[in-house]
Formats: structure tokens, sequence, C-alpha cells
């Protein structure tokens, strides 16, 4: 009996040593995300439709600019420069905050080949949304949106947690559905879709922040 | 048998974070495991006597900068220290 408790004993060593390095790293990866610029991207995007009711009521009511005889085209460009320049600029701190912690020699390397190639599709994202806003419907932006970052955070969901690795899944099928439901869906479902990516930021943000505060401790 | 060296909470959390981002320096490590400098000093000369951490120290903007790097020899024993404690959870 005494030898097996001391058996009993080693194997929880064993899994508690186990469960410290898994937190280490995961932790590790973790801390190269700032959950505060997610949460502040999450806010912004629940409030994206109420600034863009506001841009119908104040941008698309100028002459030159209001469907159908205003310049259409132009008014798109301006309407997407506006969220450029609101997301750039609440979110600057922030992002030189992960950059910081990215040239810092505490990230896994493969980690940051990644980074490289998200800076890529985000890039891309945004000129295909321009693309498709000026030669597509616009009801197209939605899914093409969703299915980007959906594949994005799957990657990073893979090396950070598997909360985010959840959220990325819902986001890919979200993406297709809006593709399958397409012109059955009311005009403002787009505003539904953004708000859920809006409270998903929100709650991943929330959760890396709580992750990278809580490194193992050390005895 | 497990290895002594690594069998030990703070120098498994510091190999698990070299082995995860290759090389750091004593203030990340320091902060990223609220380890006090103490604790940081010892555990290391164990890890860099045991050749399983090379030790790089260098000036950047005037300033002393000491980066630890894991080795292959670390590497390699540390993923067979893992494969020791999954063999112990498994074994019957």
């Amino acid at each position: 009996m005494p030898n097996m408790s001391i058996e009993n004993k080693e194997k929880l060593e064993a899994l508690e040593q186990l469960k410290l390095i898994q937190k280490v790293i995961t932790a590790s990866n973790t801390l190269t995300f700032s959950g505060k610029r997610l949460i502040v991207v999450g806010i912004l995007l629940i409030f994206t439709p109420l600034i863009q009711i506001g841009l119908g009521m104040s941008l698309w009511k100028i002459p030159y600019l209001a469907p159908p005889h205003g310049n259409g085209a132009l008014g798109m460009v301006i309407n997407v420069l506006i969220y450029f320049v609101l997301f750039k600029a609440f979110t600057y701190s922030y992002k030189k905050e992960e950059c910081r912690l990215r040239q810092q020699n505490t990230l896994n390397p493969t980690l940051k080949k990644l980074f490289d190639v998200h800076e890529v599709i985000i890039w891309t994202m945004i000129a295909l949304v321009l693309a498709i806003a000026f030669f597509a419907t616009p009801i197209s932006i939605v899914p093409i949106v969703f299915i980007f970052l959906g594949l994005l955070f799957n990657v990073f969901g893979r090396l950070t947690t598997k909360m985010v690795l959840g959220f990325s899944y819902s986001y890919i099928v979200l993406g297709i559905a809006y593709v399958c439901l397409g012109y059955h869906l009311a005009e403002y479902s787009w505003m539904v879709a953004v708000i859920y990516l809006g409270v998903s930021y929100l709650v991943m943000g929330i959760h890396l922040n709580k992750k990278s505060s809580g490194m193992p401790h050390a005895e | 048998m497990l290895s002594d060296v690594l069998h030990q909470p703070i120098r498994t959390q510091v190999m698990a974070l070299l082995v995860n981002v290759e090389e750091a320096d004593f203030k990340t490590i320091k902060t990223q495991l609220s380890l006090t400098d103490g604790h940081m000093t010892t555990h290391m000369k164990v890890l860099v006597s045991n050749n399983y951490v090379v030790v790089e120290k260098l000036f950047v903007d005037n300033k002393p900068k000491t980066i630890y790097r894991i080795t292959p020899e670390g590497r390699n024993a540390f993923l067979e220290y893992v494969q020791a404690l999954r063999n112990l959870i498994e074994k019957g």
C-alpha cells in the first residue's frame, strides 16, 4: 500500500509538471496579443451600426455624394476612410504595445513569421472590401470579412487559446451561412453580424488579458 | 528516471519558456515567470553548468543585457523529460 501511494504521488507530480509546462508556453504565446487592443476594437465594432446610421444621416445626405445622382464611389471611399481613421486612432497606442511585445525576444519564431503574414492578410482584406464595394454587391463584404478573420484567428487560436480557436470557427461558419442565405437576410442583418464580431472581440480581449496577466508563479 | 536538473518547478518553467521562444533576456524571463533575482541567478547557473542553456552578455544602448539561449542538448533533454513525465502518467 505505501508503494501504491508513492506511485500515485509521482503521477500527480508528473501531471502538475506537465500542466505547468503547458501553462508557461500558452501564456508566453498569449503575451504577443494585446488583449486591450481587442477590447477597444470590440467596443468600436459594437458601435459600428450606430456610427453607420450617423454617417447615413450626415455623409450620405450630402447632395454631391447621395445616391442615385451623387458620386457613390467617392462616398464609399470616404465612408471606408472614416472607419480606417477611427479604428487606427483608437488602437494606435495598443498597436504600439503589441509591436513592442513582438520585438522583444520572447516570441516563438514561428509566431514571428506568422505576424508578417497577418499584415498581408489584413491589407488584402481591406483591398478586397474596397473592390467589392465598387464592383460587386456590398452585401458580400460581410462573409468575406468573416471568412478572412476566421482563417486568421484559426491560426492564432492554435498557438494561444481554445477560445480564440472556437470563435474562429464561428466566424467561418457565419461567413458561409451569410453567403448561403444571401438576399433572404434582412437589410440590417450586417449590423447583427458586426455586433457579434464586436462582442466576440470583447470576450477574447478580456480572456487574453486575464491569460497574459496570469503567468504561472514559480515557487 | 526523471532528470534532477529539470524536475524542479522553476527550472522546468524556464526551460519551457526557452523551448518555446529559443532565447530571452534575464529581465524577460524574470518578469514572465515572476522570479526574484536570487532565484534566477541560482537556477540559471544550474542550467548553464549542465550545458542546457548558453549565456551571452552584450550591451544594448550602452546598457548591459544578459541573453539566455537554449542549446540543442537542452532542448533534447527537455523533450526527453516531458516524455518521461508522460510515461510516468501512462504507467498502469
